[in-house]
């Protein structure tokens, strides 16, 4: 049970970095980046491929963060000539196709069955004291992510990402270049997401085309919108209460008589039912979004 | 000229303009009314002007040079053109003093802070409670703010949507009046779109009318007031004898 545990507290603090780089995408920044798993895939994929030809691990995250920052930036130069909803869709677009060339491309991805036997830092070390060391390895990873989200987010540059979010207009005519700013966001952005997936990798072992489907960007959105949107402390929360809904969830065919092959049906019903009754009920999630206080003299 | 128009066209769908080649020529420091009807495409002039909708052909030119291509934000910062969006155009939980310097975010510092003094201490209105926040300001006042943010970085020209709206009569007639002192002050040329075109037309040099994204008019202020067609259309029905037309007219001459 322990065990069982730290495996949620470590998948939990890996999906809370996933969830800081899409908040400041799409929570400060307002920026429906529908293709966010593309960032977490480049991050795993390139743990994944370094570990399959002999490389460190080390090296491994290095190549996620460099070429999920130049995806970004890609992305980002997309939005110089595409309107909101249209770039929405394209990072969709980009996603996919990303997940298609890995099922396609097997001698470099491991096609299908993707990659295992991926070795990570703590491979050696066994047991409990091999958990517990991933899961502060990945709970310090998630606290520092924070505190850049967090220190981007407070500074001059937050400010005006909020001001592009709510009103671009007049951002532009206070002399923002708008299309630089977005791709500066997703260049500091997506190398987040990306170390989140290299980790993620080295703590299963494995990576494989299904963790890049859809559905993983949508869940991370879902952790926003439960946790507070805008708010990167939300972000951190939306993750640990998806987590713990989805731990949750693996104990309710012992309760209820629910086949295991309808399990995870099941478990995202119940994520679908949550995010409903947060829409309806606190659409600004646990944490709103925090506002710049001023003293106020009349 | 300071900025000219020629044969401008754009549109938000494909196939149909809502500019329909406009050109115009105004002059350093001199001040402009856009007059029209509704629908008749006086804020997508002033958007394209801007860089917000582009144009699909035509050109731009600041002080002689081409923008037509140009993104807003270079526009702003590098041919020092500044826009004044229509309502809600003032960041409300930030303080007064906070809402100007954003209007000079790229600017050094000390310069930001010099300037920001400079206009604070201009208008009394903003100037003795810098510390407020924005949205305890009254309407005029947010506008005179707004204004204020965009005369940030010294631009050479000030393109003002509707300054007026939602102002009473008293607080638009303040408002012109700082127009014109901004105008002597800052050496700025201003293109000014409104609704109120009475007043608006008192303070301006010259006034154009819009009409179904063509230029339908164009002179010197003082003949579109007393104009009859201008009067019947846009100045509420009010003849060019009536003593209030004559009244702004002599103020004008």
């Amino acid at each position: 049970m322990l065990d069982f545990a730290l495996y949620v507290a470590t998948i939990a603090a890996v999906y809370a970095l996933f969830a800081l780089s899409l908040n400041l995408q799409a929570g400060v920044t307002g920026l429906l980046n529908f293709g966010h798993v593309a960032f977490f895939g480049v991050g795993a994929y390139s743990s994944g491929i370094v570990a399959l030809h002999g490389g460190h691990w080390l090296l491994g995250v290095l190549v996620g963060v460099v070429v999920s920052s130049l995806l970004g930036a890609v992305i980002g130069r997309l939005g110089r000539t595409l309107a909101a909803d249209y770039w929405a869709i394209v990072t969709l677009a980009v996603a996919e196709c990303l997940r298609l060339v890995v099922v396609n491309e097997g001698d470099l991805t491991g096609g299908p069955q993707g990659i295992s036997g991926i070795a990570g830092p703590f491979s050696s070390v066994s047991g409990l004291a091999g958990s517990l060391s991933w899961l502060v390895l990945c709970v310090v990873l998630a606290a520092l992510a924070y505190l850049v989200a967090e220190t981007l987010t407070g500074m001059q540059f937050g400010r005006v990402l909020r001001l592009l979010r709510e009103e671009p207009m007049l951002a532009a005519s206070l002399g923002h270049n708008i299309t630089a700013e977005k791709t500066r966001v997703l260049a500091v952005a997506a190398p987040i997401a990306a170390v989140g997936g290299s980790v993620y990798t080295l703590y299963i072992s494995y990576i494989g085309p299904n963790q890049l489907l859809p559905i993983e960007t949508f869940l991370v959105f879902t952790m926003l919108i439960i946790g507070g949107i805008g708010n990167n402390r939300g972000a951190v929360f939306g993750a640990l209460v998806i987590q713990l809904i989805y731990a949750g969830s693996r104990f309710l065919k012992d309760i209820f008589p629910i086949p295991d092959q309808s399990a995870s049906s099941v478990r995202l019903l119940i994520v679908g039912l949550v995010l409903t009754a947060f829409l309806m009920t606190r659409p600004e999630g646990l944490f709103a979004e925090k506002l710049r206080r001023i003293d106020v003299h009349q | 000229m300071k900025l000219q128009a020629k044969d401008l066209t754009a549109g938000y769908v494909a196939g149909v303009n809502i500019l329909n080649g406009i050109s115009f020529d105004l002059a350093d420091q001199e001040i402009m009314t856009v007059i029209g009807p509704n629908g008749s495409g006086k804020s997508t002039f002033l958007k394209c002007l801007m860089g917000f909708v582009p144009a699909r052909t035509g050109t731009v030119t600041v002080s002689g040079t081409d923008c037509t291509r140009d993104a807003a934000h270079r526009r702003v910062r590098r041919h020092r053109m500044a826009f004044v969006p229509q309502l809600d155009n003032v960041f409300g939980p930030l303080s007064i003093r906070d809402n100007v310097r954003a209007g000079g975010q790229y600017m050094p510092r000390r310069e930001r802070e010099r300037r920001a003094d400079e206009l604070l201490g201009r208008y009394p209105a903003l100037g003795d409670r810098q510390n407020a926040r924005a949205d305890s300001l009254s309407g005029g006042e947010r506008q005179l703010l707004a204004v204020c943010r965009a005369l940030m970085p010294r631009p050479d020209v000030l393109l003002l949507d509707e300054p007026s709206a939602g102002l009473s009569p008293a607080k638009v007639t303040e408002l012109f009046d700082t127009i014109v002192d901004i105008r002597a002050r800052e050496n700025v040329t201003v293109l000014c779109v409104e609704q109120n075109a009475v007043q608006s037309l008192a303070v301006s040099d010259r006034g154009i009318v819009l009409v179904q994204g063509q230029v339908a008019l164009e002179g010197a202020a003082h003949e579109l007031l007393l104009d009859p067609q201008v009067s019947e259309l846009y100045l509420g029905g009010l003849p060019a004898s009536t003593p209030e037309v004559q009244s702004v007219v002599k103020g004008v001459l």
